[in-house]
C-alpha cells in the first residue's frame, strides 16, 4: 500500500509546470516598449529586446552581439504585438523585465490612448510600476536613438535614471499606476517628457527653466529628460518645464524630491545669480476653503535653503541685515515662481496637477457628495495664496567672499 | 464522542485555524466585491459584518453553554429532534458546500489569471484540492498543528508586505471616510455578514477542542483579529491604489504582491507571497473539506466522517467548475453571501428558540 502510494505521488514531481513551464535560456527579456500611433486604429508597437549575455560573464559566446536588439511592429494592441514578434524574434518574448514604456507626443495626445494603455495592463506580466516617458519624438526613433555610451546594458540605463529623477525632481516620477490611478480622477497625471533631438535649445538664466530638447548641452548622450507632460483624463494636454515641474512637485503633499540645487537673481545685483540648495523642511500644508464658490487656497511650504554660490561675491555669510534681504527676496521668488505654477494650470490646463483634489476630499463626508461638488471645475476658479517658510541653513565652506578686503569697511 | 483526548486541539492551534481560514478572505474575491458598494468606505465593511455576526454568535453561544461539552451537530439532534436536526445540519451543510465550491473557483481563477495563465483550470483545481484533501485526511489536529507551525510566518509575511508598500501608502485616499453614505455602509455589512459565517459553523467542532473556554475564547480572538486584519489591509490597498482605481483591480492583494521589490536587486518580491500564498491556501480548504465531511457525517450521525473527506474534494471541484468564467463566480459569490447571511443570522435564534422549547418541555416532566 505504500509503495502504491508512493509510486501515485512520486511522478507529481516531474509534471510541475507541465503547462507554464518556462526555460531561461528561451526568453527574450524586453526592457522597454514604445509606442506610436499607426494607421487605422492601430498602434506601432517598438520593443527593445535586451541581451543578456552582453556585460555577463558569458561574453566570450556572443562577442560580436549588440547589447539590445529593436523590432517595431503594427497591431491592434500590445499584447498581440508580442506575439507577433515571434515571426522576428527566435525566443518567447517575455514583460518580465519591462521598466519603461516610452510613448510618441501624438499618441499621447490621441484620445485612443487611454483605450490603448487600459487594454495593455491586463497582462499580468505587465507591471503597474512601469515608468512612464512621452517622448517629443516617435517612440521608435527615441529608443534607435537612445545609445546611452556609458551604460552596456539598456535596462541599466532606466533603473539608474529612475534613481536621478527622485532627487533632482526635474521630471516627475511617473509610472503607469498613477496614470492609470488619475484617468479616473480629477486630479492630473505628470508623466516624464523626454526627447533625442535637441535642434531648438535656447539659454535661459535660470538654469531649470527648460523643456526636454531645450538644455543647452552640446556633446554626450542624445536623450534628454526634462519637465513633464500634462495628462488630463488620460489624455495629453500640455508640457510642464523643468522649474515649474519642481515646484509642482512640492506642491504636492506627498513628494519623492526631497531636495535640489536651482538659482534665482541676486537682490543686490541684477547681473548675478544666487545658486542654492533647497530642502523640503516638512510637508507642504495645504488649507482649502471651500464654503465659498470661489475656493480660497492657503499653501505653506517650509524650506531650508544652503546657499552655494552667489558671482556678485557679496558678503551675505557675515553681513546680517544683507542676509535678511538675502533671505526675503529668495522667499519672494520662490513664492512668485510658484504661484505662477499655479495660475498657468489654472489657466492653461484649467486643472489640478498637485493631487490637491486628496485634500479637498477630506472636506466632504460622502463619495457621491464630493463628486458632485467637482473639484476641477471649482479649482479653476480658486483663489490661491503661497507662503513659503524658508530659512537660510548655512553659506558654504567660504565664510567671506574674495572681493572683501581683509578688515575692510565695504 | 469517540474522538480521544490525544486528538483534541488546544485553544492556540484552534485560534490559528481561523487567522488563516478567515483571515484568508483578505486576499480574495471578498475585498473588490466591498470596494464596489463601498467605496472609500469599504475598509469598515468586514467590521461591521462581524459585528452584526457577533449578535448572533453570542445568542448561539448561551445554548452551546448550557450543553457543553457538545457541538452543534449533537445540539440541533437533542433540541430539534431528528427530522429538524437533520434538517439544520443538511442545511448548514449547503451552505458550506456552495460557499467553498465558489471560493476555491476564485481561488483557481486567481491562480490561472496572476501565476499559470496556460495551465487548464481544472489542472490547477485538481492539484489545489488533492493537496488540501492530503491535509484534511490527517484529521483535524493536524490541520491546527500546520496552522499553529505556520502562523507567525504568515502574519510576519503580511507585515513585511505593509511594511514594503509603506513609501506608496497615503492614508488621504480614505476620504471621504463615509464613502456611499452611512446607511448604506451598515446596509452592506450587514448584507456581506456571512463573510463571517464560519463563527457560526465552527461551533460544531466544540467536541474537537480540549475544553469550551479555550473554544470560546480561540473562535472570538480568532475572528476579531482576522476583520482587524482584512479590514486594515483593505486600507492599506485603497490607499496605494485610491478609490476609483480600485474597482477596477481584480485582485488586489495580488497586485499589491506585484508592487514588491526587495531594494534593487530583487526586484520581483511577488513569487516569495504567491508561494507563501499557495500553501495557506491548502491549509484553508483543508479545513474547509474537514467541516464539509464533518457536517455532513452528523446530518446522517455516522461517526465515520473521515471516509467522506475524499467525496467532499470531488464535489467541491465539480461544483466549483461549474461557472463559465471569473465574473459569473463573482456574482455567484454575492448571491450566495447574501442567502447564507439569512441562514447564519437566522439559525441561531432558531436554535434558541429550539432549546427553549425543550427545556420548558423538560422542567414539566
Amino acid at each position: 500500500m505504500r509503495k502504491l502510494k508512493l509510486a501515485l505521488i512520486l511522478p507529481l514531481l516531474f509534471t510541475a509546470g507541465c503547462w507554464d513551464h518556462l526555460e531561461l535560456e528561451e526568453q527574450a527579456f524586453v526592457v522597454v516598449v514604445g509606442l506610436d500611433k499607426g494607421p487605422k486604429n492601430t498602434v506601432e508597437v517598438t520593443f527593445q529586446i535586451a541581451n543578456p549575455q552582453k556585460g555577463s560573464s558569458d561574453i566570450g559566446t556572443a562577442e560580436n552581439e549588440p547589447p539590445s536588439d529593436t523590432v517595431r511592429f503594427t497591431s491592434p494592441d500590445v499584447l498581440s504585438a508580442k506575439d507577433l514578434a515571434n515571426t522576428v524574434v527566435t525566443r518567447t518574448i517575455s514583460f518580465a523585465h519591462l521598466k519603461t514604456m516610452v510613448v510618441h507626443e501624438a499618441l499621447a495626445r490621441d484620445e485612443a490612448f487611454p483605450h490603448i494603455a487600459g487594454a495593455a495592463i491586463r497582462d499580468p506580466e505587465l507591471r503597474r510600476e512601469v515608468a512612464l516617458i512621452v517622448s517629443r519624438e516617435k517612440a521608435y526613433d527615441f529608443i534607435q536613438k537612445n545609445r546611452p555610451r556609458l551604460e552596456t546594458r539598456p535596462h541599466k540605463y532606466f533603473e539608474l535614471m529612475q534613481q536621478r529623477w527622485q532627487e533632482t525632481g526635474y521630471v516627475p516620477f511617473s509610472t503607469l499606476n498613477q496614470y492609470l490611478q488619475q484617468q479616473v480622477v480629477d486630479s492630473m497625471f505628470l508623466a516624464i517628457y523626454a526627447t533625442t533631438d535637441s535642434k531648438d535649445y535656447r539659454v535661459s538664466r535660470h538654469e531649470d527653466n527648460y523643456l526636454a530638447g531645450q538644455v543647452p548641452k552640446r556633446s554626450g548622450d542624445t536623450v534628454q529628460m526634462m519637465g513633464a507632460a500634462v495628462f488630463q483624463n488620460g489624455c495629453m494636454i500640455g508640457t510642464l518645464t523643468g522649474q515649474q515641474m519642481r515646484w509642482a512637485q512640492l506642491l504636492r503633499h506627498k513628494s519623492s524630491i526631497s531636495s535640489f540645487i536651482t538659482s534665482f537673481t541676486d537682490p543686490l545685483d541684477d547681473r548675478a545669480m544666487v545658486t542654492v540648495r533647497l530642502f523640503k523642511n516638512g510637508r507642504t500644508k495645504i488649507q482649502l476653503n471651500l464654503a465659498k464658490e470661489k475656493p480660497d487656497i492657503r499653501v505653506t511650504m517650509p524650506l531650508r535653503a544652503q546657499i552655494l554660490s552667489f558671482t556678485s561675491l557679496q558678503p551675505y555669510a557675515t553681513d546680517t541685515e544683507k542676509q535678511m534681504l538675502l533671505e526675503r527676496h529668495l522667499k519672494e521668488e520662490i513664492e512668485k515662481e510658484v504661484l505662477g505654477v499655479i495660475r498657468m494650470s489654472q489657466r492653461k490646463f484649467q486643472g489640478d496637477p498637485f493631487e490637491w483634489e486628496l485634500i479637498a476630499r477630506k472636506h466632504f463626508r460622502t463619495m457621491p457628495a464630493f463628486q458632485a461638488y467637482g473639484w476641477s471645475r471649482h479649482f479653476k476658479k480658486a483663489n490661491a495664496e503661497v507662503n513659503v517658510d524658508l530659512r537660510i541653513e548655512n553659506f558654504g565652506k567660504q565664510r567671506t567672499p574674495y572681493s572683501e578686503k581683509v578688515n575692510g569697511s565695504d | 464522542m469517540n474522538t480521544s483526548m490525544q486528538e483534541k486541539v488546544g485553544g492556540r492551534e484552534f485560534t490559528s485555524i481561523f487567522l488563516i481560514a478567515v483571515g484568508m478572505k483578505l486576499s480574495d474575491i471578498t475585498t473588490t466585491i466591498l470596494f464596489e458598494s463601498g467605496q472609500t468606505a469599504g475598509w469598515m465593511i468586514p467590521l461591521l459584518s462581524l459585528a452584526f455576526m457577533l449578535v448572533a454568535y453570542v445568542v448561539l453561544m448561551s445554548v452551546l453553554k448550557r450543553r457543553a461539552g457538545q457541538g452543534l451537530p449533537e445540539i440541533v439532534f437533542t433540541v430539534g429532534g431528528k427530522f429538524g436536526g437533520g434538517l439544520i445540519c443538511l442545511l448548514l451543510f449547503a451552505a458550506a458546500l456552495l460557499m467553498t465550491a465558489v471560493t476555491s473557483r476564485g481561488y483557481v481563477d486567481i491562480i490561472n489569471v496572476m501565476v499559470y495563465q496556460q495551465s487548464p483550470l481544472y489542472a490547477l483545481y485538481l492539484m489545489l484540492m488533492a493537496a488540501a484533501f492530503y491535509v484534511a485526511s490527517r484529521g483535524f489536529a493536524a490541520i491546527a498543528r500546520v496552522s499553529w507551525m505556520l502562523i507567525f510566518l504568515i502574519e510576519g509575511a503580511i507585515v513585511l508586505l505593509v511594511s514594503i508598500m509603506w513609501e506608496d501608502i497615503d492614508w488621504m485616499r480614505l476620504y471621504p471616510w463615509a464613502g456611499p453614505g452611512v446607511l448604506e455602509i451598515v446596509r452592506t455589512g450587514f448584507m456581506h455578514s456571512a463573510m463571517f459565517g464560519e463563527i457560526i459553523l465552527a461551533t460544531a467542532l466544540v467536541p474537537q477542542v480540549t475544553t469550551f473556554k479555550a473554544f470560546r475564547i480561540g473562535s472570538v480572538v480568532g475572528f476579531i483579529v482576522s476583520s482587524l486584519k482584512i479590514s486594515f489591509l483593505m486600507a492599506v490597498y485603497l490607499s496605494v491604489f485610491d478609490y476609483p482605481e480600485i474597482i477596477h483591480i481584480a485582485y488586489p492583494f495580488q497586485q499589491l504582491t506585484k508592487n514588491t521589490s526587495f531594494g534593487r536587486v530583487f526586484t520581483h518580491a511577488e513569487s516569495f507571497f504567491i508561494g507563501f500564498w499557495l500553501i495557506i491556501s491548502v491549509i484553508y480548504f483543508a479545513f474547509y473539506i474537514y467541516l464539509l465531511a464533518y457536517l455532513f457525517g452528523h446530518a446522517l450521525r455516522t461517526d465515520r466522517y473521515q471516509k467522506l473527506l475524499l467525496p467532499m474534494a470531488g464535489l467541491v471541484v465539480f461544483i466549483g467548475l461549474i461557472p463559465g468564467n471569473t465574473e459569473q463566480v463573482r456574482s455567484y459569490w454575492e448571491l450566495l453571501i447574501s442567502y447564507s447571511t439569512v441562514l447564519y443570522g437566522a439559525l441561531p435564534f432558531v436554535i434558541w428558540l429550539l432549546d427553549w422549547n425543550w427545556r420548558r418541555r423538560h422542567a414539566k416532566t
